[in-house]
């Protein structure tokens, strides 16, 4: 329990952080924050709507500490501000127009290639020399070096424009009705098959290479040869002696690359005008929207942290050791 | 003095090592040195890639190799030209990841106690903290351009160098030469440049490729997004442009599929280079490579159990 | 004579290195009796545990067996192949390992390893009656052997193979080396060093073996705890009638406990016999010098006094005799010729070229 409770104060502290960098990004760049962060409503804003947007940010003449309360104020209460690209829209409806797309793919992607990668490891590893351990490895390593967003080009150019098989673009078709019905589920699932299956192949080499690592030096361990020594079958020994324990640095590791993989899922959706938070980032940043921006830094953060917690759970659950220590 | 030159030079003999008996590493280096050799001479050799040579979007030909841009200019031009700024970039912050990270990690490991407390705290926050998307904000306040992209790479990326490095600084610290080093009295500076930092030479060249992959991986992102000086030619901004004259929808492939493979070329270099190192230094899977080619010689096959060899050779 | 429970013959163990082949264990030769305890004993690195986990095939690479027979109950151990070892595993000769931290699994409590022992062997209730019958049938080797015939009544009387019936076994087990049942969920670092090796040795008796190998299995503990982990594993040898290979590098704890002896020095046998002969008049000058340097054996006599110069390098060993460089009654044979094993007893052998006293 003193475990979570650590982990809980350590995730709030890194939301306060990014809350902080969040505040003090625009006044800390050259120029008046203000008219950074509003340049673009120049014009289409009288003085007085321009003047309401300064006090969300806190961007007043008051003292330093009293904007930070202030802007800290608003987040909590979920004011992100307005958005100059979707204006007049508030920045967290935007957002939160695109956060379960972003989640469904990012979340998607992350798990299957995770469970896959991991199992490539385990079985590279116990038939060291064989013939996955000698392919995989650089096979995987070698598609995982392809900018993710660049094999969603390619397969987006051969699966979806040379041969069709797939969508070029978006969750679901215009002739759907979104609801959870058969048909749009299986169109959201068609729609998210390319960029799904492209991140995970590009990171599925990073499971394979860090579970065959661990896995090799665990089937040395002395433990691994007291369960051979007893006379368990192999299949039970890989799986339940070994594996297992060479999952636990590829959980931590899982946590710790969850925003990596976030940050290629999100390049992904702009080749597939995929309606997540990277397609609507890719917008903040063309029509200079600030504040949108900002949102969504915030709230993948905030994402992140969350899975991190979950994967947190997962962890205290597999390894005994981390619930004895802190009881 | 002759002790840090000497692990420093164990450290690099070691990597030397690497690409000459491991096939992967060899096979980096050499992908490496080529693409090496074409960021220095490969400018000399081609025209200006910003000129205007041809109709936009011509496919491949005896004239432009590669074809040509939706602006018409030659696509193997700019790839050759974006090779140089890429990989400058790439290297760059690679170097200066690592830099930060092992000033912190190694302050953090050396000094331990609060210091340690508040630096591991801190690299932790930044190591939860999505890179991508924090790199973005802060590039989209910056002036568009080579340095900001450097920037806000490095900002992103030295927490995970800090961490490793702080771990082996903590494994060295213990050992008896670093002990030594106290009791005599020697100073902290002198004990982490003298006695630490030689020892990790090899593992911090490991964090510079590594850092460099990384580079030249978020740099080509951020510039796909738009966040480079679209002006300059470099690999990413090839890619936006490419994007933005809707290459794939116009079934233009030539202007996205070189430099990204040129990207993965270069990714994939550096991680053999890595993965063969490791496979040479770690002392258990070189014994494994010596144990089964042993047992191969011998016409048997590597099990589970161990291995009866038939007549093994007497010794003395 | 009747038939030696397990007979090694001109055993040869290689590690292969960058360099070639580094010899562990040099042409032995050893018996072991059925229900005797044999110590086997020797500096660091003298391939006492490369004997252990070869009698089992269970030395992870880079080792491997270069020559000789493990002859256990008439079949050759060197032979078998993945299944037949996987069968005999455990089920006939099973080990205590150096360290019962290393050597259970971190993330599996120890009634699941127990348990999981127990299932693995059980190969459902089929197989059960002609191991019924190998243990309660035919004429046994030792008449003392109750907790294998309730082993055996055990499986009968429950529903074998289930996952109660290995819990039930299991709970038995760590009542047998005395730890109570309710430690079975306990996991590896909730429990001390020597209720960890406690467990070490309920596992390693879980399916009622013919041997059972001690490898240094009290070396992480402090004395006191040691002599009560030793008496634990005597009273249970002479109720159980299981043969002991019992690997330590402390000769004198060693000489309290077997049988009989067996000395290594760099990779091969110097001298083998019985306990109390070895004791009392040694032959070896190695064993001489390990009985001064450990002078416990005769309280009070003695200082103890070091064995002059360095334990010699498997890499590059000394020609001839090993022990030579450091041996007082060394001459020039003993640097020339290996010498070979001279019977002087019944059963006590000595490999030196000056054996007379």
């Amino acid at each position: 329990m003193r475990y979570l409770l650590k982990r809980i104060g350590f995730y709030l502290l890194a939301a306060w952080v990014a809350l902080t960098l969040n505040f003090f990004l625009p006044r800390l760049m050259p120029g008046d924050p203000a008219t950074a962060l509003f340049a673009r409503f120049k014009g289409t804003l009288g003085p007085e709507a321009l003047e309401a947007l300064r006090e969300t940010f806190g961007l007043t003449d008051a003292p330093l500490i009293i904007q930070y309360f202030t802007y800290l104020g608003h987040v909590l209460q979920g004011d992100l501000g307005i958005s100059v690209a979707y204006y007049p829209s508030p920045v967290l409806d935007v957002i939160s127009s695109g956060l379960v797309w972003t989640i469904l793919l990012a979340g998607t992607a992350v798990i299957v290639s995770f469970i896959i990668g991991s199992l490539l490891g385990v079985a590279a590893a116990w038939w060291r020399f064989g013939r996955i351990d000698t392919i995989m490895p650089p096979l995987s390593a070698l598609l995982g070096a392809f900018p993710y967003f660049w094999l969603a080009m390619v397969a987006l150019y051969i699966f979806g424009f040379q041969l069709g098989w797939f969508p070029l673009g978006h969750a679901y078709g215009d002739g759907v009705t979104p609801g959870f019905n058969f048909a749009f589920i299986a169109d959201v699932v068609r729609h998210a098959f390319l960029p799904v299956g492209t991140v995970v192949i590009a990171t599925i080499g990073g499971w394979l290479l860090t579970m065959r690592n661990t896995m090799v030096s665990v089937l040395g361990m002395d433990y691994v040869n007291l369960a051979r020594a007893k006379g368990l079958s192999p299949t039970r020994v890989a799986l339940r002696y070994a594996a297992r324990n060479a999952l636990l640095p590829s959980v931590t590791g899982f946590g710790m690359s969850l925003g990596f993989v976030l940050g290629g899922s999100l390049l992904t959706e702009i080749v597939f005008s995929y309606p997540g938070q990277g397609y609507l980032l890719v917008q903040a940043v063309r029509s200079q929207d600030y504040a949108l921006m900002q949102g969504i830094f915030l709230i993948i953060t905030f994402a992140v942290l969350g899975a991190n917690f979950l994967v947190d759970l997962v962890q205290l659950w597999l390894d005994p050791r981390i619930r004895e220590a802190t009881s | 003095m002759s002790g840090r030159r000497h692990s420093a030079i164990a450290g690099l003999a070691a990597w030397a090592d690497a690409v000459r008996h491991d096939k992967r590493a060899a096979a980096g280096a050499w992908i490496i040195g080529f693409f090496i050799l074409l960021a220095v001479f490969g400018p000399l050799i081609v025209n200006d890639p910003n000129e205007l040579v041809g109709m936009p979007l011509q496919p491949p030909s005896a004239e432009h190799l590669l074809g040509t841009t939706g602006q018409g200019q030659d696509v193997l031009a700019q790839l050759v030209v974006g090779t140089r700024s890429s990989l400058l970039i790439g290297f760059s912050v690679g170097l200066t990841v690592v830099f930060v990270g092992a000033l912190i990690g190694v302050t953090a490991g050396y000094l331990g106690g609060r210091v340690d407390a508040v630096l591991s705290l801190l690299f932790n926050v930044f190591l939860v903290i999505p890179g991508l998307p924090l790199a973005i904000v802060i590039a989209a306040y910056l002036p568009a351009g080579p340095l900001t992209i450097g920037f806000v790479l490095v900002i992103a990326g030295w927490a995970w160098n800090a961490r490793v490095l702080r771990a082996q600084t903590l494994a060295h610290r213990n050992r008896d030469f670093v002990s030594a080093a106290i009791v005599a009295g020697e100073s902290n500076w002198r004990i982490v440049t003298a006695e630490i930092l030689p020892n990790m030479t090899s593992l911090l060249v490991s964090q510079v490729i590594g850092g460099t992959v990384y580079a030249i991986g978020a740099q080509v992102g951020l510039e796909f997004l738009g966040l480079g000086d679209v002006s300059a030619v470099t690999w990413g901004t090839n890619l936006y442009w490419a994007q933005n004259d809707s290459a794939l929808l116009t079934g233009a492939w030539w202007t996205f599929a070189p430099t990204g493979l040129c990207v993965a070329l270069v990714g994939f270099g550096l991680t053999m280079l890595n993965s063969g190192f490791d496979e040479i230094t770690n002392p258990r899977l070189r014994l494994q490579r010596a144990w089964r080619a042993y047992l191969i010689k011998r016409g048997e096959r590597p099990g589970r159990s161990t291995p009866v060899v038939a007549a093994g050779e007497d010794h003395a | 004579m009747p038939k030696p429970l397990l007979d090694i013959r001109d055993l040869c163990v290689d590690y292969i290195t960058d360099a070639g082949p580094v010899r562990a264990i040099d042409h032995l030769d050893l018996t072991v009796e059925p229900g005797e305890i044999i110590g086997v004993a020797g500096e660091s690195g003298s391939g006492k545990t490369t004997l252990a986990k070869a009698l089992m095939r269970i030395l992870p690479p880079p080792a491997v067996i270069s020559g000789g027979h493990i002859i256990f109950d008439g079949e050759d151990v060197c032979e078998m192949d993945d299944e037949q070892l996987r069968k005999i595993r455990w089920r006939k000769i099973s080990m205590v390992f150096q360290s019962a931290m290393d050597a259970l699994n971190p993330v599996i409590s120890v009634g699941e390893q127990i348990a999981d022992t127990l299932l693995a062997h059980s190969g459902g209730p089929a197989e059960v009656p002609d191991e019924v019958l190998a243990h309660s049938g035919g004429p046994s080797e030792n008449p003392l052997i109750p907790v294998g015939e309730q082993f055996v009544d055990t499986m009968i009387a429950h529903d074998i193979g289930s996952d109660e019936w290995a819990r039930d076994r299991a709970g038995e087990l760590m009542d047998l080396v005395g730890i109570p049942k309710d430690r079975l969920d306990s996991y590896a670092h909730q429990l001390s060093g020597g209720m960890r090796q406690r467990v070490g040795i309920a596992l390693a008796l879980a399916m009622h073996p013919k041997v059972v190998i001690l490898d240094e299995p009290t070396t992480a503990l402090d004395v006191i705890v040691e002599r009560e982990i030793l008496e634990r594993i005597r009273d249970l040898q002479r109720r159980l009638g299981f043969a002991v290979i019992f690997i330590t590098h402390d000769l004198a704890r060693m000489l309290q406990v077997s049988d009989r002896v067996a000395i290594f020095y760099a990779a091969r046998l110097a001298e083998v016999g019985p306990a109390a002969e070895i004791k009392s008049a040694p032959r070896h000058p190695y064993t001489a010098g390990l009985l001064r340097a450990f002078p416990s054996v005769k309280p009070g006599k003695e200082e103890p006094v070091s064995i002059p110069g360095q334990p010699a390098s498997l890499r590059t060993p000394p020609p001839g005799c090993r022990f030579h460089p450091r041996c007082p009654r060394a001459t020039d044979i003993c640097s020339k010729e290996k010498p070979g094993p001279t019977v002087i007893g019944p059963g006590h052998t000595v490999c030196c070229h000056h054996t007379e006293k």
